[in-house]
């Protein structure tokens, strides 16, 4: 949602800018443009000899004869005029012409001259200037100039400038208003695809529920979210199968080695043999307990490693469990010469944690084992715990030859063993320290492994 | 009951060749009056017609599970139980035990512990007397414990025992030979919310010393293993 809400400040914003920067280039095209025309009729263009200013030199009188002056003659043309008049000021009589149209050359009364003053002269645009000569009337071509006279009231024209600003300022409103409401009704229709991919994302399945054009997204959405739990599916029911299929072969090979056993072990006491035949049974017999180990481990460390082994998870002291553990380990029989020593912070004795006893008693045991086995007799194994950020750090550490860096290397970065080398009993203590959300780790001599829970 | 090697043992199990290999290791054991059927079907009729003493029992039989078949037999008997089956999960032991099982092992195994498992639920169940009054009395060097009694006997003085510092003597007594963590001795005497009575639990085990052992001091049974817990030295 959070998400969301930042798309639609940034629209917002974008929007907004967007106005603003519209309002700011009309006003400075429109400037531009004036500057431009205003630039282009330079002092000597046509345009610029208005007919106020020239009206008075349009007619010169001499002698009695009124005629068209120079400056008359270049207004006329570049104005492209069509016709010109003199009427004089008492009688309304023609004093003067030029190029006038035969139905216009009549004597002019009042009335007509008030009309043509202001709107049409027979359809001729015109202009009139009272000279001193007389009233000079230029007319231009028919529909060449559009030609209308404004009056307002001073009070209506005070009020009209008042209410531009305010009706700009309220146009800028209602843009503004339109630009959120629309963007909220946006955030509000996406925001079912938003919490869709948060939901993706943590691999639940969807439906989203979308209209309008929404709906082809939130269709997409399902889709994909149809194709990835297909897949998840797919994925654990594989895994589910090898978990079976290990689990099955692990109980199938069970019988049968139980009887290897049971007579290796009545062979071995038997009189009849010799010590060398002796020897050889205690190896088969050895090699078959070996065995049940194996699969025991195999068949927990595949269960691990696809989730489906559950945790039964229980109240336990760590420092009492490493007792135990440690217990165990001197209550069996170890290697002559092997020591084991366990430390522990005095302020651990007090923590409780969560988890499953026998997962992480069996974690810690394969610690201890793997030290003892892989080392010559004479190995001191050293058990250490103690708390660090709020975790229960246990440490096993030997003084023997360290974990190969291969098979470090194969453990941590799940690299392809070049050989056969025997990591369960690692690999699960890595298994369920990680299955409790711990972290396990070995110090580069491979002499440490820690668990961090 | 005259010896324990004359119990009926029934062992239901449809691995025929398994079946031979444990009635001829168990009968050279000394347990000779052990017969095996190989489906429920034929348990079932044991069960009517037959006194068992003890069954063993696998899970997974052609004609229905092992568990289902306890059931029924809870109904008409009493008789321990033991599982002995490849079914390792939790899950399954749990089970077994729940329903009121003897006990629960998982193949493969070692003829020998099956041998020590069974002897030990047919003794509970049928010798327990005798055992009884064998566990009853521990010596420790010129000390003889009587549980019973609650007292130690020591050149010729008796010495009266507390309920706690007998709870500690049978504890230790039982795992003999081996270390029996603090943990596990507190749990014992106070039970599962026994943590911060370290300290107490020493002061017991002073008082048991100055009870049992010649030199208190310089203790020949009541051994401390530093850091674990204690120990009751083996036999001697």
């Amino acid at each position: 949602m959070k998400r969301l809400l930042r798309i639609y400040r940034r629209y917002c914003a974008v929007a907004i800018m967007l106005v603003l920067l519209l309002i700011a280039m009309n006003v400075l095209g429109f400037l531009a443009l004036s500057w431009y025309n205003l630039e282009r009729s330079g002092e000597n263009s046509p345009s610029k000899i208005t007919f106020r200013s020239v009206s008075d030199d349009l007619v010169e009188k001499t002698g009695g004869e009124y005629s068209l002056s120079a400056v008359g003659e270049m207004y006329l043309k570049e104005n492209e005029a069509a016709f010109l008049m003199l009427l004089d000021k008492e009688t309304g009589e023609i004093l003067y012409s030029w190029q006038l149209p035969g139905q216009l050359n009549h004597t002019y009364d009042l009335g007509e001259v008030a009309s043509f003053t202001r709107w049409y002269l027979d359809d001729y645009p015109v202009k009139v200037w009272n000279t001193e000569e007389g009233l000079l009337v230029v007319g231009n071509q028919i529909d060449s100039v559009i030609q209308f006279s404004i009056a307002y009231s001073k009070t209506q024209m005070e009020t009209l400038l008042q209410w531009i600003p305010i009706g700009l300022g309220l146009n800028l409103a209602v843009v503004l208003l339109v630009i959120l409401i629309l963007g909220q009704k946006f955030n509000r229709s996406l925001a079912p695809i938003d919490s869709g991919i948060e939901q993706l994302s943590k691999g639940e399945k969807l439906s989203v529920q979308g209209r309008g054009l929404i709906k082809e997204l939130a269709d997409n959405l399902n889709q994909a979210s149809d194709i990835l739990q297909e897949q998840r599916e797919r994925i654990n029911r594989r895994d589910t199968a090898r978990t079976e299929w290990i689990a099955g072969v692990s109980h199938d090979i069970r019988t049968p080695l139980s009887m290897i056993m049971g007579y290796a072990e009545s062979m071995e006491n038997s009189p009849n043999l010799s010590e060398k035949e002796k020897q050889q049974i205690l190896v088969i017999k050895n090699q078959s307990i070996r065995i049940r180990r194996l699969i025991e481990d195999l068949n927990l460390t595949s269960k691990l490693s696809y989730q489906m082994q559950p945790l039964r998870l229980d109240i336990y002291r760590p420092a009492a469990l490493l007792r135990q553990v440690v217990t165990e380990v001197l209550n069996q029989e170890i290697k002559e010469g092997d020591t084991i020593e366990l430390e522990l912070e005095p302020g651990l004795e007090r923590y409780e944690r969560k988890g499953d006893v026998q997962l992480l008693k069996r974690a810690v045991e394969n610690l201890v084992n793997n030290s003892m086995r892989h080392n010559p007799p004479g190995c001191h194994v050293k058990v250490k715990s103690w708390v660090y950020e709020e975790r229960i750090v246990i440490s096993v550490l030997d003084d023997g030859c360290g974990i190969p860096s291969e098979v470090r290397r194969a453990l941590m970065l799940e690299e392809q063993l070049s050989r056969e080398i025997h990591i369960m009993g690692l690999r699960i203590a890595k298994q369920i320290t990680e299955a409790h959300k711990g972290v396990f780790s070995i110090s580069d001599d491979g002499k440490e492994v820690q668990m961090r829970l | 009951m005259k010896d324990i090697h004359e119990s009926r043992i029934l062992l239901v199990d449809d691995n025929r060749e398994l079946c031979d290999m444990i009635l001829e290791l168990m009968g050279k054991a000394g347990f000779i009056n052990m017969k095996a059927v190989h489906s429920i079907e034929e348990a079932q009729r044991k069960l009517e017609r037959e006194q068992v003493q003890l069954w063993i029992l696998d899970v997974n039989l052609p004609d229905g599970s092992g568990f289902s078949f306890m059931e029924k037999l809870r109904r008409q008997s009493r008789c321990p139980v033991l599982f002995l089956s490849a079914r390792d999960e939790d899950e399954d032991r749990l089970r077994g035990l729940g329903l009121g099982a003897d006990d629960y092992m998982t193949k493969p195994f070692l003829m020998k512990e099956l041998i020590l498992r069974v002897t030990a639920i047919l003794k509970r169940t049928y010798y327990y007397p005798d055992e009884q009054k064998e566990r009853d009395t521990l010596q420790l060097g010129e000390s003889l414990v009587d549980f019973a009694g609650g007292v130690v006997k020591r050149e010729g003085r008796e010495i009266s025992l507390t309920a706690k510092e007998l709870l500690l003597l049978k504890k230790l007594a039982d795992n003999r030979g081996k270390i029996v963590t603090f943990d596990a001795l507190c749990e014992t005497i106070w039970g599962e919310s026994y943590f911060g009575y370290e300290n107490t639990l020493m002061v017991h085990m002073r008082r048991l010393r100055e009870k049992i052992e010649r030199e208190p001091s310089r203790p020949r049974y009541l051994l401390t293993v530093r850091g674990l817990g204690y120990k009751m030295e083996g036999k001697g």
